[in-house]
């Protein structure tokens, strides 16, 4: 007991999450811990709930089974203006139908510490600057927030994540839709976060090269193949122990997790996307190409 | 979060908080907003459609304010400030009421378009009016309309509330099938009833001001206060609500409470203001609009112009409905026919027509 409260008592620790959306299971027993100030990668196939772990850390969605700890506390017990102090999130591509300035938008991130009648004050508007320049986008602070390129966009939710002082930065997918050049600068920005700050981050990726170049840790997910299997925890009150336990699912979500030399594997990868790859290693850094 | 020296400007030394909250030449023009009903009460007391020569108001004015004597026939006490005063006040409350819960719903729903009503208030109200007026002669039309447009948004919201979640199309579905509803029951009265009851419904629901009294303005005047209170209170909380619902739970806003209350007190504002001057059209739409086209969108600037441009604009507007032609036109006529093509206007110059 002592020992595993040790275990989690920094970062972020998810001890046998289970979920199912209506009949399919999406998520079971997840079981891993992060390190505080490390990146990890979350990698995986499509539907094979990487979006829907991040939600339930951030506490969009409520887990059928398990726990989440950040910096040991359960955030079950967190209220929601508490965690959005402790833990930033920033969603795939984001539209606005107002085209609120990008200091406005940034503004929001402020909201956990702005008290229920008030708005913003200087203190509010003097972080927000400091988070634009940290990001290196305060020329356009007063720019309309629909007017900027994608790239631009995705710092400018970065930097919102940033206003609310994270200890932790969760990003789904944060290089979809950008090009390579805004890829591999908002993937610079994430790490120089973590560097510098000292923010756990917690990502989604699809390319797994950006894993292996860009990550502490590696996490990589499997889709349930038997999604439409009624969820375990059904059976478990329904059905006799014996043929609960032929029905409960084996598999679970994580194929492997660790260093990304270790979970890059063409092995894990074959087990996880279902496709053959080769690992190539060019001065020191590998790369994964898959077989055409 | 304290940075490095030398990280700290990056070569942007202009912009830094020094920076002038609204750009230089808005800043004179929002002070003029807001400032705007001031002159249009002024103007419009003068207007009217009963003969005052301004001279001799001006005169009846000076005569209560200063120690000046001026002998007047009284019936010019009576039309200044038992007829012209309320009606201008009225129409100043109404313009507010209905420009403050456009503007807050227009930032719930995420979307420049959507008018107060687009929860069934007005058909609610509607709906209200022509029982009272038709089948409940004991009922005043005022508090018919008022408690049924409160049914109707309450019938909205409880529909549209799955769990403990109420999605915005789910809202504005159910906000359809609210107003088919009370529209059909509309019908049926109508339908049934005599024809001089079907006339002073239609007359009701064109929205007009002509029948302003003192009595009228102080039922109306606290739940307007109310709500425009509240939201001016919580009006950089549209800012975040309106970047959308995750964006906003990521930064820890209660959504489905914030939305509650916003909710509420734009509709207990825009009730009110139905329930004492009928449905007065596009109103809520036009005036956000034209202050999101010179202030930009940010609420903290729109939710108080929005109380100040809404009663000068509909309180000029009224100027025109009572003194361009010789009789008297409902203001809702006039608010929709000025608002249809400015509506069009805007669908077709602007790609924020559709939710996201």
């Amino acid at each position: 007991m002592k020992e595993k409260n040790i275990q989690k008592n920094k970062g972020i620790s998810v001890e046998n999450l289970t979920l199912s959306y209506e009949k399919n299971l999406v998520l079971n027993n997840v079981n891993f811990s992060i390190k505080k100030g490390s990146v990890v990668s979350l990698l995986g196939p499509n539907g094979c709930g990487k979006t829907t772990l991040l939600k339930i850390i951030n506490g969009f969605l409520r887990q059928n089974e398990g726990t989440v700890y950040i910096d040991s506390r359960n955030i079950e017990e967190i209220a929601n203006r508490e965690l959005a102090k402790i833990l930033g999130h920033v969603s795939q591509m984001h539209k606005s139908s107002f085209p609120f300035s990008v200091l406005d938008v940034v503004l929001t991130g402020r909201m956990p510490y702005i008290s229920i009648f008030a708005s913003p004050g200087k203190k509010d508007i003097e972080k927000a600057y400091q988070v634009l320049e940290f990001m290196g986008i305060a020329h356009f602070a007063q720019r309309p927030y629909t007017q900027i390129s994608g790239g631009e966009r995705q710092m400018v939710m970065i930097a919102k994540a940033l206003a609310q002082e994270p200890d932790f930065l969760l990003l789904d997918e944060p290089t979809s839709f950008l090009d390579l050049k805004n890829q591999i600068h908002v993937l610079k920005t994430i790490i120089n976060l973590a560097r510098t700050r000292n923010i756990t981050v917690l990502m989604t990726l699809h390319e797994p090269n950006y894993a292996l170049l860009f990550s502490d840790e590696v996490i990589l997910l499997r889709k349930l193949e038997n999604g439409n299997f009624t969820n375990r925890h059904e059976y478990s009150h329904g059905a006799s122990p014996e043929k609960a336990k032929i029905l409960t699912l084996p598999e679970e979500n994580i194929v492997s997790s660790g260093p990304p030399e270790k979970v890059m594997t063409p092995e894990k990868i074959k087990e996880a996307y279902g496709i053959d790859v080769e690992v190539l290693e060019h001065k020191g850094k590998r790369m994964i190409i898959p077989e055409i | 979060m304290k940075l490095p020296e030398n990280e700290k400007n990056h070569g942007y030394p202009a912009c830094r908080p020094g920076i002038p909250f609204y750009l230089k030449w808005k800043k004179p023009a929002f002070i003029v907003f807001l400032l705007l009903p001031v002159p249009v009460f002024f103007v419009s007391i003068f207007l009217g459609t009963y003969p005052l020569p301004p001279l001799d108001l001006l005169k009846v004015l000076l005569s209560h304010i200063t120690a000046y004597e001026y002998s007047y026939p009284p019936i010019y006490d009576t039309v200044i400030f038992n007829s012209r005063f309320p009606r201008v006040l009225i129409a100043m409350m109404v313009g507010s009421a209905l420009s403050i819960s456009g503007a807050t719903f227009q930032g719930i729903f995420r979307n420049p378009l959507v008018s107060p009503y687009i929860l069934g208030l007005s058909s609610g109200a509607a709906f209200g009016a022509a029982l009272s007026i038709a089948v409940i002669p004991e009922l005043p039309a005022q508090i018919g309309a008022f408690i049924f447009s409160l049914i109707a948004l309450g019938f909205s919201y409880t529909m549209a509330r799955v769990g403990r979640q109420t999605s915005t199309v789910a809202l504005i579905l159910s906000g359809v099938i609210t107003s088919s509803v009370f529209g059909a029951l509309l019908s049926i009265i109508q339908y049934i009833t005599d024809e001089k009851a079907v006339q002073s419904i239609v007359y009701w629901t064109m929205g007009c001001l002509h029948t302003s009294c003192w009595s009228k303005f102080y039922d109306a005047f606290p739940l307007i206060l109310t709500g425009c209170l509240i939201i001016y209170l919580l009006r950089w909380k549209l800012n975040v609500l309106a970047l959308g619902e995750e964006e906003a739970k990521a930064v820890g806003m209660n959504v489905e409470l914030y939305k509650a209350v916003f909710i509420t007190a734009a509709s207990l504002a825009a009730s009110a203001a139905v329930a004492v001057a009928g449905i007065i059209g596009l109103l809520g739409l036009i005036v956000p609009h034209i202050l999101r086209m010179i202030f930009g969108p940010d609420h903290r600037k729109i939710i108080p112009l929005s109380i100040t441009f809404g009663a000068a604009f509909l309180a000029l507007v009224d100027d025109i409905a009572r003194s361009t032609f010789g009789f008297e036109i409902p203001v809702g006529i006039i608010t929709t026919l000025l608002g249809a093509p400015f509506f069009l206007y805007l669908l077709r110059t602007t790609k924020i027509g559709g939710w996201e």
